[in-house]
């Protein structure tokens, strides 16, 4: 049973989806500019109304959206972008990182700099699978390199935390 | 004589400590990142913005120019000694310049992309000085309308940048001119799109976007993809030699190509140095001096690419001076730090702070100098950082974006902005989604909605003063063609094939 609707969800690909997405959020703020203009301008002129700008620019957003699902729709590939280039990436290792990122950026305020900084850093090592010697260099090296320099040095304040 | 003036001027303004310091920072970096595997000059100067909060303007400024022209000089080396090119920018230096260093010239091939680059930022620089200041003075000229056009005219060049991205980059550029106005709304003080979360009524600063987009997709990507293999057995090659330096200067055709279209295409909002490169590559084939075949070694390839490749950079300042448009991504982020500073880009600046434009021409002249001094000395072990694993370097950018974007505010909020627009990033990566009109239209949008509620404004809600300003029309007609010509172009082939 291989309707043609079924084949053509099946040619639906993620990039897609997510293109779909953005349009579908920048209709819905755009619907919803009365609620997120606070107090909204409902008297004022439509070339004075602070929603103006913000509309046009979701209807561009959108609009390109749907154009570009349409095309890529119609193409065998999308245009090739010079920009950055993603394809060699393992998505896991990249959310794994991205998970040990977060929990250093929950740490720091709590655990101190210093401390969250060389975790994270003999965390992401072990993440990235770097010899035990490569690892504590790197870590112990960066970790203090970077509070000399930034706390000592450049005066950033992290906030009072339970270790430095 | 006022360009001699303006010279001086910006010669003295470099003379302070400090700013002479953060220019040869920057120069060295620059050259740094243009070697390291993976790291673009895009990166550096994305996690470097913030620590220009504390810095003099021109210190800033200066800092953030030796990156960028840096990074030019400094991806030859990898293009040339190890086949990969750091940047798009540096394929056409490989094409020739590799084939050299495999033929034992190395050296020659070193000498012949440094001295051909250095030509090209030199004569960017000058460019600059001569030209910013008259097109400055025709752009004092633009009303509200035509700074509308301006911007929409460098807008759509983006989009049309990306070919058949064009839907796409223009769906950014709306997202990041939408960005642009959440916070409080200057005009009416209506908070626009805050959804009560405090920190927004400030707006969606810029640094931890451009941290998040660049720094952190980059080293998320980085940290993630497995380790480039390379031929390394020509590394210990490298080195410099002082005939190869004066070679360019015999090929004085494929300089001038070179020269001519890096900074033509330097101008143009977010065509960027790649396309200069490689249109300048393929012109000096035509009536080429040297027998030796392109692709296999002919000096004449680098010259013309490496000059192409250089002269882009004084081109892209020209615009963020005197129109306070951005050509790329990486001049967006340089205008940010005028912008961090209360220092609004455009021909007002020629008048009001001409320190800021001397300084800048200036410190493109010197840090040309700069760089190639440093790569005389520091050659041969410039070239072994190619060896760095770009993994370690991906974990030390996660590092630097979360200090960067938190003490831009000593809040955060701003890492949260920065690793939610690094997910962003690396997401729209693998869509094959541009992020660089995001960035242009962050900081585009603020201009181009006081310029267009102020025309509308004046105007009662007509759209006429569009249409009867001279240079705003001309510019809304260029824009029309550029949106219509695909439309054109089928058209006028259905014709020609009705005809056959």
């Amino acid at each position: 049973m291989n309707s043609p609707l079924l084949s053509r969800l099946g040619s639906w690909t993620w990039d897609r989806t997510l293109l779909l997405a953005l349009s579908c959020v920048a209709v819905c703020i755009w619907l919803l500019s009365t609620q997120l203009i606070q107090p909204y301008p409902h008297h004022a002129n439509w070339f004075e109304s602070a929603a103006l700008f913000p509309q046009l620019s979701l209807l561009i957003m959108a609009v390109g959206g749907l154009f570009e699902i349409y095309q890529r729709r119609h193409q065998s590939a999308s245009g090739e972008s010079e920009e950055l280039d993603s394809s060699a990436a393992n998505i896991h290792d990249a959310i794994a990182m991205l998970l040990a990122f977060g929990l250093y950026m929950l740490a720091v305020p709590f655990v101190g700099y210093l401390s969250s900084t060389l975790i994270f850093l003999l965390a992401g090592c072990w993440l990235l699978e770097f010899e035990r010697r490569t690892s504590l260099i790197l870590a112990i090296s960066l970790s203090f390199t970077m509070w000399v320099v930034f706390v000592k040095i450049l005066k950033v304040y992290f906030g009072q935390s339970w270790l430095i | 004589m006022e360009f001699i003036d303006a010279l001086t001027g910006g010669f003295s303004s470099l003379g302070s400590l400090p700013i002479a310091i953060a220019l040869v920072i920057g120069a060295a970096l620059g050259i740094v990142v243009g070697v390291l595997p993976g790291v673009g000059p895009g990166v550096t100067i994305a996690v470097l913005l913030p620590f220009t909060y504390g810095m003099a303007p021109l210190g800033g400024i200066s800092l953030l120019l030796g990156v960028y022209c840096g990074a030019f000089y400094g991806g030859a080396v990898t293009s040339i000694l190890i086949r990969t090119p750091g940047e798009a920018s540096s394929i056409m230096t490989m094409f020739d310049g590799y084939p050299l260093a495999r033929q034992g010239q190395a050296q020659r091939a070193l000498s012949l992309a440094f001295m051909s680059a250095f030509v090209g930022g030199i004569a960017s620089a000058l460019l600059l000085g001569l030209v910013a200041r008259p097109m400055a003075s025709f752009a004092a000229k633009f009303g509200a309308a035509e700074n509308v056009m301006a911007i929409l005219l460098a807008a759509v060049c983006v989009g049309k940048a990306y070919r058949r991205q064009f839907p796409a980059a223009m769906m950014m550029m709306g997202l990041g001119f939408f960005l642009a106005t959440v916070g409080i709304d200057p005009n009416s003080n209506e908070q626009r799109y805050t959804f009560g979360i405090p920190g927004m009524l400030s707006g969606i600063p810029l640094v931890p976007v451009a941290v998040g987009l660049f720094g952190m997709a980059q080293a998320l990507v980085m940290v993630s993809s497995p380790v480039p293999q390379f031929d390394a057995s020509l590394i210990q090659t490298a080195g410099l030699s002082w005939r190869g330096f004066l070679e360019p200067f015999k090929y004085p055709k494929a300089m001038l190509k070179g020269l001519f279209l890096g900074s033509a295409i330097g101008v143009l909002p977010a065509v960027g140095a790649a396309l200069s490169t490689s249109l300048a590559y393929f012109w000096a084939q035509q009536g080429a001096k040297d027998p030796t075949p392109f692709g296999q070694g002919n000096p004449e390839g680098i010259v013309a690419a490496e000059c192409a490749n250089n002269s882009n950079s004084g081109g892209a300042m020209i615009t963020v001076l005197t129109l306070g448009i951005p050509g790329d991504a990486i001049t967006a982020i340089i205008m940010g730090v005028f912008v961090v500073h209360g220092i609004v880009p455009g021909p007002s600046l020629f008048t009001d702070r001409p320190e800021i434009i001397n300084g800048v021409l200036a410190s493109l002249l010197v840090i040309n100098f700069v760089i190639l001094g440093l790569l005389i000395l520091t050659v041969k072990p410039l070239a072994r950082l190619a060896y760095v694993n770009p993994r370690i370097l991906g974990l030390v950018i996660l590092v630097l974006g979360f200090v960067g974007s938190y003490s831009a505010a000593n809040s955060m909020y701003y890492v949260i902005i920065a690793a939610l627009f690094g997910v962003f990033g690396l997401v729209c990566a693998r869509a094959n989604i541009p992020t660089i009109p995001l960035i242009l239209g962050m900081v585009m949008g603020d201009t181009l909605e006081a310029s267009l509620r102020q025309l509308l404004g004046r105007s009662d809600g007509s759209l006429e003063p569009f249409v009867t300003r001279p240079m705003s029309l001309a510019m809304l007609i260029v824009i029309l063609i550029i949106l219509s010509w695909p439309l054109l172009m089928a058209l006028a082939k259905r014709l020609k094939n009705r005809n056959i």
